[in-house]
Parts: C-alpha cells; structure tokens; sequence
C-alpha cells in the first residue's frame, strides 16, 4: 500500500503521456501535409531563384563579353565611313543614347546615304559591325532605283556600346 | 465477492505442479517456452527449496479436489453473456449447499445453451476448505499461488495429451488413497466425482445418472498412482470397464499426470481457467507479482508512448529544420539577386528578386543587341538572291530577321520564287501581289509571317 502514490503518479504520467502521443498521432497526418507542403513551396521557390540566377547569370556573361574589350568604343562613324567606300555621301543624326549596365552606356545614330551600290553597302555594312564594340546595324531601309540592283538611297540605325567607367 | 481469476502465465515462465491429494506429494516443474511447455518431474525437497527462494521463486500451482471444489454447470435465461456472467452468482448461491458469501467462485466458461439462454461453468469452494488446503500444502512447503480444480485440471490435461473425445469420455485418476472420475463428452466437461471407496457401487451410479443412455459407448483414460501395485484405488478398474465398455489407456507417466495438469494450465491461458486462490486468501507473493507485471505494463506502455512522443518531436524539430535551412537558402539567394538584404520581406523574396531582375533587364538588351546575329549575313543573301532572280527592289526593309520588301519580277513564277529561296534562307514571310508595278513587270509585297 506504501507505493499507492507512487503507482498513481506513474498512472498520471503515463496516461498524460499516453494523451499526448494520442493527439499527436491525431495532428500527425495534417502536420505531415502541411509540412510537406511548406517544403515543396521551398523548393518551388528555391527552384524560382535558380532559374532567375540563369538570366542573371546570362546578363552578366553578356557584360563581360564587353568588359574583356581593349577599346571602350568604336572609331567614329564617318572615319569608318570614308574608310570604308571613299568619297561617300553621307547625313549622320544623333537618335539619343541612354544607361546600359554598370559602366556603359549605349549611343544610337541614324545613317543616310546616297547613291551607293550593293557592293558598297555591304562593305560598309561589314566595317561597321567588324568594330569592337560593334556599330551594330539595328534597322536597315533600303529605297531601290529604277533599274535593277540600283539602290537610290539607305537608312541605316545604328547603335554602339560606350564604357563610360575605366 | 470478487471472483478475480489470476493465472500464472502472464506472469512466470515457470510453474510448479503440485499434486498433494495422496499420501504422497508429487511436483513437477513445468517450462513455458514460446507456444510450447515441457515437464520434468522434481523431486520434493529440491521442489520445496525452489519454491521458497527469497528471489526468482516459480509459480506454485495445486488444486481442490471435486469435494473440496464444486463444479457444476448453471443454466441462465438470459442470451446476453456479459449480463448472464452477473446474474449467475444470484443463481449459483440457490444451488449452493453452503452461502455463497462463504465462498471464493469463479466462473470457467460461459456460454451459449439456446437462443435465449446461457449456461456457466461456475466453480465454488468454502473458504475454509481452501484455507485448510493452504495450510496442508504450507506445511508441506509450498505457497501456492494458484488453487485449481481437480476436475477441470483432468478434463483439460486429457484432451491436451489424448485429443478431444469421440464419444463420452470418463477420465479417472486412480490416487492413493481415493478415486476421481470426471465426465465429458466431445470437448464439453460435463461432471465429476470422487470417492475414498470406488468398490462401493456409488461411482457405478453415479455414472448411470450422468450418462443419457445406458450401455452407450464410452471411452477410459486412466491415470495417479493408484494404477501400480496391488490393492490400490485402480484395483476397480476392471469391474468399471466392464461395467461401461469402451476403448480403455493409460496415460504417460500416469503418477505425474495431475501434477503436470495443473502446472501446463497455470503456465497457458487454456479453456477453463481457474484460481480458487482469489479475493483475500490471494497468495501475497502473486499478488505482488501481478501488481510488479501490471507496472512493467504500465511502465512499457509509457516508455512506448514517451517514445513515440520524442519521435514526433524529433520528426517536426527536423522538419522546421529542413524548413529553416531552404528559408535561409531563399533570403540568401534572394537577397543576392535583389542586390540588398530581404529579411524583412519573408515570403515575398522570390518577387521581390523577380522585380529587380526585371528592374535591371533593359540594361542588358544593348548588350545582347550588340551581340545578335549581325545584319551583314542577311543583307547580302537578299540582295543575292535579288540579283539572281531579276527582282527590282523599290523598298526594302531589315531588322534583324524580319524583312518587309516591296518590289517587282518578270512574272510571278519568278517572284514565287525569290519568296521560296527566302523561305528557304531562314526568312518566315509570305509573298502577296501588288497591282501597281512599272509596266512589263508583276508587282509583289513580301512581309513577314503573321504581321499585318
């Protein structure tokens, strides 16, 4: 009779224990589906983030094609111009220029010219896009002649890349 | 009365038999191993000396004879066996030659007789026998903790060793200085009966009474010591085969064969338990091994349950864990693309990300620009393929892949043609006839695939 108490505390105990494991084993299978869930939006979410670390991985391999360039810019327009087709007639404006990433800044210049045969235009064409940086032809219109493979005159956008920090 | 049956089985794994019905005691030590139970027979003093061990002591078992014990079956008109079972002590005590409240009783089966009655193998012994049994086997040396009764111990034992009954079944056990006989049919007990004078003729009669019909088929099981020697208890044994003939054997061991019965039923939670030693003649020593079993129960039960709390625990303690470290993996890395720590935006990192990449990608487009195909490629295969198929170009223009042309051919299987050619080259355009075209020569717009 002298271990009544003691048999009665360890009846409480357990039977809370008992309690306890019962309702957790009654939570079990929601907790186990909520926790689940919360795992797969993680790795959802961490999933997201790899595939916004490739675009940003893809920017900045673009940059570097740029930042390993000697030049910070091409030669001038009509220096490559004359170079290119000598005695060529030509108007240049300016389009604008804006920010590019971190250290450059892009420069875009419409290009008209006059009279030039096929040939030309496409040395020209080369020249201009054989710089590093590139003028890179972004638009081309061409009004041809009345004869065929005559061209009466060509609009030319192009745009550059200007590394605007050392 | 509580008519609380304690059995040895759940709490030992080994029992003594004590038969102590004759002049002589005969014990034997009993072993319960998984499903099966082996025997040895001990020899007293040894026997004595194991059952009065301070620790470790077996069960002891012993058993009331048919006239120290009452047996009978008791009929209920009641179909439900729970309700029956509390009904029988009100019926058992009419029955009784002596007040219930004098006895220890148990019942060893109940069961159902008709449809809308029971039948109760109840079992009654005064108290006083039971004590003057206690204290005949206490000076013998042993305590016992289970009391049985003969006659369920013989009935069971036979059909343990010899199988179920074919056919009316009388199993007698010759003692030495009484006999015992006990009926049954099929596995059903149906009565028992002892005498200190098997020659007199009661025992004839008293079969008579219990068999339905007279001379019907009977089958002997014999067995006690009084089967060896001359002058003993089975000396009746002829008259009563030829009285009730019937297949007849001899058990193995038949000196043991009660002793033995006792312990494998103290040992096994077989049909028909019981323990007369019950209410407050139970032994002190089962009753404290029945308390320590029950703890142990208890105690494994919440160890099992403590376990499977800290499992649960551990489980979601390792889940919040997985769940922390990918947050973490997610702040960091989102932050990392954000450009600037995200700890305050839990939840909202992934947009947040999102948002300054997005922020930063027109920063880029001069780059990829710049990068593109060039233009050059393009510009000499159309001018080219103009050549070669004679198309006067009035207006032409390229962006990158998309070309919108306006001009004219020889005829319009040339300017097919020169569409085919550019279609082949990479270009997604349509060629469309125009009317307005200098005179000998077919007019046509060339634009791209799906525009306007």
């Amino acid at each position: 009779m002298n271990n009544f108490p003691l048999q009665k505390l360890m009846l409480t105990v357990v039977g809370l224990l008992l309690l306890t494991a019962g309702v957790l084993t009654v939570l079990m299978p929601a907790s186990l589906a909520d926790g689940q869930r919360r795992l797969e939006r993680k790795r959802q979410d961490l999933d997201r983030l790899a595939e916004i670390r490739r675009i940003v991985n893809e920017q900045t391999a673009l940059q570097a094609v740029f930042d390993r360039l000697e030049a910070s810019q091409p030669a001038p327009l009509d220096t490559i111009l004359h170079a290119a087709v000598p005695g060529l007639r030509f108007d240049l404006s300016d389009l604008g220029q804006g920010s590019a990433a971190d250290g450059w800044r892009w420069e875009r210049t419409s290009l008209i010219l006059k009279t030039i045969s096929d040939r030309d235009l496409i040395r020209l064409v080369g020249a201009l896009e054989l710089q590093r940086p590139p003028w890179k032809v972004v638009a081309l219109n061409i009004r041809g002649g009345p004869q065929t493979g005559q061209v009466s005159q060509v609009s030319l956008t192009v745009e550059t890349l200007i590394r605007t920090k050392p | 009365m509580n008519p609380e049956i304690l059995r040895a089985w759940a709490v030992s794994r080994i029992c003594l038999g004590v038969d102590a019905g004759g002049r002589e005691i005969r014990v034997v030590r009993a072993v319960r191993r998984g499903p099966w139970r082996v025997w040895a027979p001990m020899e007293l003093s040894s026997a004595v000396q194991a059952a009065g061990a301070a620790r470790g002591a077996p069960a002891v078992a012993a058993g009331l004879s048919p006239r120290e014990c009452l047996a009978r079956w008791v009929e209920v008109p009641l179909a439900d066996r729970g309700k029956a079972r509390r009904v029988l002590p009100s019926l058992l005590d009419v029955d009784l030659p002596f007040p219930l409240e004098t006895c220890e009783w148990g019942v060893a089966a109940m069961e159902r007789a008709t449809p809308i009655t029971c039948r109760g193998l109840a079992l009654a012994a005064r108290r006083e026998d039971i004590t003057r049994r206690i204290d005949d086997l206490k000076a013998a040396g042993f305590d016992p903790d289970i009391l049985d009764s003969e006659a369920l111990a013989l009935w069971t034992q036979a059909r343990q060793e010899c199988g179920p009954a074919t056919a009316w079944r009388m199993v007698a056990q010759a003692g030495d200085d009484r006999l015992t006989c006990v009926v049954g049919h099929g596995t059903a007990w149906v009565a028992a009966y002892t005498t200190l004078q098997p020659q007199s003729g009661a025992l004839v009669n008293w079969l008579k009474s219990v068999l339905p019909v007279p001379n019907e088929a009977v089958e002997w099981i014999w067995c006690g010591s009084g089967l060896r020697g001359q002058g003993g208890t089975g000396a009746c044994r002829p008259d009563l085969e030829a009285r009730f003939p019937g297949p007849s054997r001899e058990v193995d061991r038949p000196e043991y064969f009660l002793a033995r019965a006792y312990a494998f039923r103290a040992l096994a939670p077989d049909a028909l338990p019981c323990n007369l030693r019950s209410g407050v003649l139970t032994a002190v020593r089962h009753q404290r091994r029945h308390e320590r079993r029950r703890l142990q129960l208890w105690l494994a039960l919440g160890v099992v349950a403590l376990l499977w709390v800290v499992l649960n625990l551990v489980w979601r303690h390792e889940i919040n864990g997985v769940n922390d470290a990918l947050q973490h993996r997610i702040t960091s890395e989102a932050g990392v693309l954000a450009g600037r720590p995200l700890t305050r935006e839990k939840g909202m990192e992934v947009r947040m990300a999102e948002r300054a990449v997005q922020a930063r990608g027109p920063a880029y487009l001069p780059f990829e620009r710049a990068l593109a195909p060039p233009i050059l490629g393009s510009l000499s295969t159309l001018l080219q393929l103009a050549g070669a198929q004679s198309i006067q170009i009035e207006e032409l223009n390229l962006e990158g892949k998309v070309v919108t042309l306006t001009g004219s051919g020889p005829d319009w299987e040339t300017c097919e043609k020169f569409a085919q050619r550019l279609v082949e080259a990479g270009y997604r355009n349509h060629i469309e006839r125009r009317d307005a075209a200098p005179a000998g020569r077919v007019g046509f717009l060339l634009k791209p695939e799906g525009g306007g």
